[in-house]
């Protein structure tokens, strides 16, 4: 029996040795580019298997490369399946396949929001890396993610804030809100993030920067005012139209091609004191973005570019304010709970004396005998002041309700001598701006706004014969209404309306004594209607490809009681007529549609390819006769004779991240052409002209230039360098003999050199340079003899460079202790270093007693400035 | 509260807003001639003449002086009328008075209202050509006089004020100056002012010379001592020609620094690249002594 038994074990042995001979015959274990059935037959010989499963299941799935060799059934069947949507269960030897359930996905909504003075993050992000979603939060710190049921680790970050970790097990819609630390000494550097790691990569937006405001407050400051628009001038593709003066010029741009918005509202003039100080209170702000192209759809008004400027909310959680003494000017700001987590508020105030100033230390210069000769042309008696009031108020009506009060009143006294000594110039902002935001539901987000805006000015000429004012002012009401829909992980949206009217009274006139010649006259007002739809749609097309596509529709309607004048041809030379319009009679109508496209494509995590392109239509421009703009020049809205400006904006960039993200890189490329450009003719006269058509021609502009940008924003030393070559041409028939010309703003070369460095953890020096091709300006060439006297004739228009612009600015910041309740911070700059006299304006008058000859001078507005202020925080 | 009142802070030195003299370089200067020519129905070289001299490349250089005012002698001028009348002009070195150094006087013909006159330079294998049209000027009825106090001078100046009747049915445009015993001015003062008829009524009673555009501001005028015999001139312009001088007046306005509109060349009448004026003019003129 035993033997029977013996005998049995080595048939079944040898059969099996055989029969697996003959099946390591039959079957393969290695596949290459095979089909999933064709795979399956083979393991089933192999491991004595049986498959079972419907016959459609397999039919469209991918042919496949497999090893089985040494490997067991499980490790076979989970190479096989991983990354198919086909799951496997086995029972003894059968295996039965059937399609997998697809992983339930769940909302995760809320706000990301500050802990210690529960403001909202603008911007904040967050992502999952296990799945690769992420998003970020809006203006008003809302966000909609999402994300596969199940446990999802998430990181939360913010730009100077510890970032957070935190797992959420999802198993239904969530509303979660994440509160995120302020950065201070206590975190490890490598803890607080810039902002995402690879967003300069990763970010679907070029032509775009987000510039912070600590960013902005470590800079070196003129005359210690932290400036907004200034730091915005050390950006590539912007450039300031003259010497230590806000306005910009973006991308060959005139400066009223800016949408300049705080909290939504307009800003018809960003300048203090002329320029040499913006508007806007860095104590106030707390969010500042700026688009050079690609504008999203949402935008709209202007042809360059979008500075969208953000107030701060008010802390809710407690009391705090801080008071700064500075050389020219003083600050105060204080915020707090008025509702502890509920409602807040914040307010500023800045009050700038710095004529007075400028007088008083000329003074003691020349006296103790500094800068004697410089000085020896200053004239005293100057009146320069200004104000700033900023008011913000919010209150949470409940989770999904909240609304703010935001205003802004602004107002500057100007005299001075060395500019105008027969003029003097009083002007003013005044904007306020009532938003509600409302979470409709866990994927759409709305938020309504109701905008006023007003600028008004006045010129005062002290001859004493024209002694006279002359004041105007436009006023803007807008309501609109936007929309943010997270439809699902591929795709978000936002759409939304707008209506702005303006109304514009251009100028009227009214003698000031009665020995003035002036008598009272008003130019007709000027109406306005602009309305507008958007939408647009951010799409993820594949993990490395995204594109946001949009559209917005604009119609513009010049209405109101009105006399115009009808003209023979079109260049408005023969009046042939009048027309009148009653007060609720259109008079002309415009209708543009703008695409938007912006697209990225990732190469991998630290190169990425982006384009954009970006219509863009204008119906109000600014009729600025100086290169720097003042603020008497006039606001003109679109009519029968001026068109609309339009432009299209192209860019190409690439984006390279180095040594995990701390170096961010960037070139782009831009074309940009413009219509419907306008300058002055010849000597136009401009003065109360009824029929300013007449002095102005229109015709078309173009700019194209290169950016190139290196930043490092984190660690001990941080800064940038970027530069810009760039070139901007306008041709008008009837200006410059129809000839292209430069703009005043064309400067080819353009650097900028920002870095800080953190000496110790309360010790910041920083230092930054910068550098430009001078501006083009008309020079006088030469003199010809008529009639006794000796004119000028000139270049062609803008046909000569100034010399370059360059300057270097340090400052040293002491920050005040952490654990002190009063913390004191010193900061201290020297403006313009080696004292180099950058050419502000350069005049050609006659001669004092000599009407025959001229001279040519040199205004520099400012040689080397040391000043000190003081910031005390409570 | 007292803790808010923290240490004063004291800024250092702040040179602002100085000025310095600058000079604009060019790499190449391009020398131009300038044509400043006059023709009018009044007799005398002073009204009629074609002066011919070149640009000059330093603007800050005082030009006025016969030294400096490069000279065309060798040009051939010839000046024709629409109905075939013509005159060839010669260079003459005597002159009365400096601005009239460097020109070529026209001894026949004379400006006639309606008329259109051809001036054709040509020197050195160049022609230059200009056309230009007299239109018809009002008498002046009247010259009287005000007292004026000038702000500049501190001082209390009696002037002369201008009457005509002013045609209201067609665009006119005038050029206005005055002498006082002869004397038309200063170096402080370019004695002419241009006057649209935009603003003026058919009466024009009592206007001040300056009530248009002058260069000069306030100098403008000078003290008119009793006794003395006051010569007011009414010229007509062309639209053109009221365009330069409006151009040259410019400039004394704006001085093309950051704060003011591009300046430009006035734009004369002159073919070819040359510089300046050709101007055919009807005058006017009343001569009073101040009583």
């Amino acid at each position: 029996m035993k033997q029977k038994k013996i005998l049995f074990i080595v048939i079944v042995w040898f059969a099996s040795l055989f029969s697996g001979y003959g099946q390591e015959k039959l079957a393969q274990y290695s596949f290459q580019n095979k089909s999933i059935p064709f795979i399956i037959e083979n393991i089933e010989k192999v491991y004595q298997c049986q498959f079972t499963y419907p016959s459609e299941l397999l039919s469209k799935q991918k042919n496949k490369n497999i090893n089985i060799k040494n490997k067991s059934l499980n490790e076979v069947l989970k190479l096989l399946f991983d990354g198919t949507d086909i799951k496997y269960s086995k029972k003894g030897s059968l295996i039965i396949l059937s399609k997998k359930k697809e992983k339930q996905k769940f909302i995760l909504s809320g706000k990301i929001l500050e802990q210690e003075s529960g403001e909202t993050l603008i911007g904040a992000t967050i992502y999952c890396q296990k799945y690769g979603i992420g998003t970020a939060s809006n203006q008003f710190g809302f966000f909609s993610i999402e994300l596969p049921e199940g446990k999802n680790e998430l990181e939360i970050s913010f730009i100077g804030h510890a970032q957070k970790k935190q797992t959420i097990n999802l198993t239904k819609n969530l509303k979660l809100n994440f509160v995120l630390e302020q950065a201070t000494e206590k975190f490890d550097e490598v803890v607080v993030t810039a902002q995402a790691a690879n967003a300069n990569v990763n970010n679907i937006k070029m032509s775009r920067t987000k510039v912070q405001i600590e960013t902005i407050k470590s800079m070196p400051s003129f005359l210690g005012e932290v400036d907004v628009m200034k730091s915005l001038q050390m950006l590539p593709g912007v450039q300031s139209s003259g010497d230590a003066t806000s306005n910009l010029n973006v991308r060959g741009g005139s400066f009223d091609q800016n949408l300049i918005l705080l909290d939504d509202a307009p800003i018809y003039n960003p300048s203090h004191a002329l320029g040499f100080f913006s508007v806007f209170n860095a104590d106030a702000i707390k969010n500042v973005e700026v688009y050079k192209g690609g504008q999203p759809a949402r935008y709209g008004e202007r042809l360059s570019s979008v500075v969208d400027i953000r107030m701060k909310d008010g802390n809710l959680k407690k009391y705090e304010g801080n008071i700064t003494l500075g050389t020219i000017a003083s600050k105060l700001s204080f915020e707090g709970p008025i509702i502890k987590d509920k409602a807040s508020f914040l307010i500023t105030g800045r009050y700038s004396y710095a004529g007075f100033v400028a007088d008083n230390f000329a003074d003691i210069a020349y006296d103790i005998g500094l800068f004697r000769s410089d000085l020896a042309n200053y004239k005293k008696g100057n009146k320069v002041n200004f104000y700033d009031l900023n008011l913000k108020l919010n209150y949470i009506i409940d989770d999904n309700n909240r609304l703010f009060f935001s205003a802004y009143s602004g107002r500057d006294n100007f005299y001075f001598k060395l500019i105008n000594e027969k003029s003097s110039m009083d002007w003013g902002n005044l904007t306020s701006t009532l938003r509600w935001n409302k979470i409709i539901n866990k994927r759409l987000f709305t938020n309504t706004t109701l905008v006023f805006s007003n600028f008004d000015y006045s010129y005062y000429i002290k001859d004493d014969i024209r002694d006279f004012e002359w004041s105007s002012n436009l006023q803007e009401v807008a309501l609109k209404s936007d929309f943010d829909y997270y439809h699902n992980a591929r795709n978000e949206m936002k759409f939304g309306l707008s209506v702005n009217y303006h109304r514009i009274n251009p100028g009227e006139i009214a003698p000031r004594s009665d020995s003035s010649i002036t008598k009272y006259s008003k130019l007709q007002d000027n109406y306005g209607i602009e309305a507008a739809v958007y939408i647009s749609n951010s799409q993820k097309i594949t993990d490395r490809f995204r594109v946001e596509y949009g559209l917005r529709l604009s119609s513009f309607f010049r209405f109101g009681e009105a006399t115009m004048n009808q003209y023979a041809s079109d260049n408005y030379s023969k009046v042939v007529g009048v027309k009148k319009y009653k007060s609720n009679e259109i008079h002309k109508s415009y209708t543009n549609l703008d695409p938007r496209l912006n697209m990225r494509y990732s190469i991998n995590d630290r190169n990425s390819i982006k384009a954009s392109y970006a219509r863009t239509s204008q119906y109000l421009q600014l009729l600025s006769t100086s290169s720097i703009g003042l603020p008497t020049d006039v606001w003109y809205l679109a009519d029968l004779y001026t068109k609309p400006q339009t432009a299209n904006i192209f860019a190409l960039g690439y984006f390279k991240n180095l040594r995990s993200n701390i170096y961010e890189s960037s070139i782009e490329l831009y074309y940009k052409n413009m219509q419907n450009q306008i300058d002055f003719i010849d000597n136009a006269d401009l003065f109360l002209n009824s029929s300013i058509e007449q002095e102005i021609k229109s015709g078309k502009g173009w700019s194209y230039g290169a950016e190139f940008m290196i930043k490092k924003s984190q660690g001990k030393f941080k800064g940038w360098i970027s530069y810009t070559w760039a070139k901007t041409q306008l041709k008008i028939n009837g200006i410059n003999k129809g000839n292209p010309y430069p703009t005043r703003y064309d400067k080819r070369n353009d650097l900028s050199l920002m870095l800080s460095y953190d000496l110790t953890k309360r010790l910041v020096v920083s230092s930054n340079f910068t550098y430009s091709t001078g501006g083009a300006l008309t020079a006088p060439v030469g003199t010809f003899a008529f009639q006794g006297i000796s004119p000028n004739y000139y270049t062609d228009r803008n046909g000569y460079r100034l010399p370059d612009y360059h300057r270097l600015d340090f400052s040293l910041i002491l920050k005040p202790k952490e654990k002190r309740k009063w913390k004191g911070q010193w900061a201290f700059s020297i403006y313009n270093a080696y004292n180099r006299h950058n050419a502000f304006s350069i005049y050609t008058k006659a001669q004092d007693y000599n009407v025959s000859a001229s001279d040519s001078h040199m205004i520099y507005m400012f040689g080397i400035v040391p000043s000190i202020s003081y910031k005390l925080k409570f | 509260m007292r803790k808010f009142i923290i240490p004063i802070i004291i800024a250092v030195v702040s040179t602002t807003a100085c000025t310095e003299k600058f000079d604009f370089e060019f790499d190449e200067n391009v020398e131009r001639i300038v044509v400043d020519a006059v023709l009018t129905n009044f007799e005398g070289t002073k009204y009629n003449y074609v002066r011919l001299t070149k640009t000059q490349n330093k603007p800050t250089q005082a030009t006025n002086q016969t030294q400096v005012i490069p000279v065309i002698k060798d040009a051939v001028i010839k000046i024709s009328d629409n109905l075939g009348n013509s005159e060839t002009l010669r260079y003459t070195e005597t002159y009365e008075n400096m601005r009239e150094l460097g020109s070529y006087k026209i001894e026949h013909l004379r400006a006639v209202a309606g008329r259109t006159y051809t001036l054709e330079i040509t020197w050195q294998g160049k022609t230059y050509k200009a056309v230009s049209r007299v239109k018809s000027v009002p008498q002046i009825n009247r010259i009287g006089f005000r007292s004026k106090y000038l702000e500049a001078k501190k001082e209390t100046v009696t002037i002369p004020l201008l009457y005509f009747n002013e045609p209201q049915n067609t665009k006119d445009y005038y050029l206005l100056h005055y002498t006082i015993d002869g004397f038309s001015g200063s170096n402080r003062n370019w004695g002419y002012s241009i006057l649209n008829d935009v603003h003026l009524t058919a009466q024009v009673r009592g206007i001040e010379i300056d009530d248009g555009q002058s260069a000069s501001g306030t100098d403008f005028y000078h003290n008119i001592p009793e006794g003395s015999e006051v010569k007011v001139y009414l010229e007509s312009l062309t639209e053109e020609a009221y365009e330069f001088y409006r151009s040259i007046i410019k400039q004394f306005e704006s001085d093309g620094g950051a704060f003011s509109q591009a300046p430009a060349t006035p734009a004369g009448n002159i073919s070819n690249g040359a510089l300046g004026l050709f101007r055919c003019s009807s005058v006017s003129e009343k001569t009073v002594i101040r009583q």
